[in-house]
């Protein structure tokens, strides 16, 4: 019978052998599974791949919402090809919202202080972590920087707007409301 | 170990570490192109490091602040990111590029994924394609470089599993949710498109989507199997391929990245002597 792979790193080096069961196991115990407690807190950077696996709402009148951009009055609009492209506004964007909503006061400051306090450390630390209210207000002239660089346009007007869409029985797309989140 | 295995796994480790930073080059063009390296980002001000400790570790030690708001480090970093690939590219033996590049790989994925705030896994099999590199001895190398075989199994296997375990393989209209939800902002964008047309037509007959979905997901469960055969791994590509169409037509999401490093971890051993001598005719081996 062939040799298993663990047996055969185990005879080669133990220290390789002791680093790759070390990481064998934290690939199961760190599973975004519903029975882990931790599922929605990513802890580390790579065992991430609970995506697209729970349930979802299935709401027939179900709204779903993003975010859209306008730069001197066209529409950032690029194939899913490009998706590199459109990530630093597509998910800094949601982020920002959040924040925003929440008075410019990023809700995680709150989080980690809490955490920090129960280790001992001065809780004020969590603003080296989170964001400053400070920054969170200068994100709409950094996103104009950004989409100039990104684009090679200079911008003089830059519009983000949220919608809440839904799909009809016929498959068209019926927009519910629109927010204009950023006016720059 | 024989001399002669031990002197196929020295030319497969040559042409193994080759490919696999050219593709990483490549990648980072890519990147570059989509003006996404850290010297690209208009000194970025919002951050998320959520709960992950790698995130938290980096935001504390404030090494992000050098690697984005001021020029002349943040180009730095770019010259020692390529640098390292392409030197390790040219000397493939040479495992300290390697370990200086695996932890300027990481530093990048890490700085991305801050800034962009969202824990982004596109690039996550790459970085772990680089540790085998790292090992000086060509049978380390060898031994990680079958592990990271089965751990691209693992990452589909295991989505597949999750989807067991957490529901959405029991949920029958899982597959008409997702798709409405990830192409609503394209079909908002692109009324009048074929696609469009064609989302529409698909929402009509969700029946379809969801059919297709549970496809998608035995397609990743088809990846346990390489856990106890390597038969079946150009079947696994395959399936890989397949898993990446459908998530780019109706999940709108483009893992470029990692299609590439799993095709390449999952490369039959004996197609990479095949490459190398097919180069060796033109060129004798530098090492």
């Amino acid at each position: 019978m062939k040799e298993s792979y663990f047996s055969r790193l185990r005879k080669h080096s133990k220290r390789l052998y002791i680093f790759v069961v070390i990481y064998a196991i934290g690939s199961i115990l760190m599973i975004q599974s519903r029975v882990n407690p931790y599922m929605f807190f990513e802890m580390t950077p790579v065992f991430t791949w609970g995506m697209f696996s729970t349930n979802i709402d299935a709401a027939p009148e179900k709204n779903y919402v993003f975010y859209d951009l306008k730069y001197n009055g066209k529409t950032f609009n690029l194939p899913t090809a490009q998706d590199h492209w459109k990530i630093f506004f597509s998910y800094t964007i949601p982020n920002y919202d959040n924040i925003k909503a929440n008075g410019y006061e990023d809700p995680l400051n709150s989080k980690y202080a809490a955490v920090l306090q129960k280790l001992h450390i001065d809780p004020a630390f969590a603003s080296h972590i989170s964001n400053k209210r400070n920054d969170v207000q200068r994100y709409p002239q950094w996103l104009k920087r950004y989409m100039e660089n990104n684009t090679g346009e200079q911008i003089t007007h830059l519009e983000v707007t949220k919608r809440w869409v839904k799909f009809d029985a016929g498959g068209i797309l019926q927009v519910d409301s629109s927010k204009i989140i950023i006016n720059e | 170990m024989s001399k002669e295995i031990h002197i196929t796994i020295e030319k497969q480790r040559l042409i193994i570490t080759r490919f696999v930073m050219i593709y990483c080059i490549l990648c980072l063009l890519l990147r570059a192109m989509a003006h996404t390296l850290p010297s690209q980002l208009a000194q970025p001000v919002l951050t998320r490091a959520g709960y992950n400790i790698a995130h938290i570790l980096y935001r504390a030690s404030g090494i992000g602040e050098w690697l984005t708001q001021y020029p002349f480090t943040a180009q730095l970093f770019n010259v020692f990111l390529f640098g390292a690939a392409a030197l390790l590219a040219v000397f493939p033996r040479k495992n300290y590029f390697a370990v200086l590049f695996s932890i300027l790989l990481l530093l990048f994925i890490i700085t991305t994924n801050i800034y962009v705030n969202f824990n982004q896994h596109y690039l996550f099999l790459l970085w772990l394609a680089t540790l085998p590199f790292c090992m000086r001895s060509d049978r380390s190398f060898a031994l990680l470089w079958e592990g990271l075989r089965f751990y691209a199994c693992w990452v589909y296997g295991s989505t597949f599993i999750l989807k067991l375990i957490n529901g959405a393989m029991w949920q029958w209209d899982y597959g008409l949710q997702t798709m409405k939800e990830q192409v609503a902002e394209y079909v908002f964008l692109n009324p009048g498109s074929t696609l469009t047309m064609a989302y529409s037509w698909l929402i009509q007959h969700g029946t379809l989507v969801n059919i297709g979905q549970k496809f998608v997901f035995l397609a990743e469960g088809m990846f346990l199997i390489g856990f106890f055969t390597r038969k079946y791994d150009r079947f696994l590509i395959f399936m890989g391929l397949f898993i990446f169409i459908s998530t780019a037509l109706f999940a709108n999401v483009f893992f470029i990245e990692q299609l590439g490093i799993l095709i390449v971890a999952l490369l039959p051993l004996k197609e990479w002597d095949k490459i190398n001598n097919r180069f060796r005719r033109s060129k004798p081996a530098v090492l």
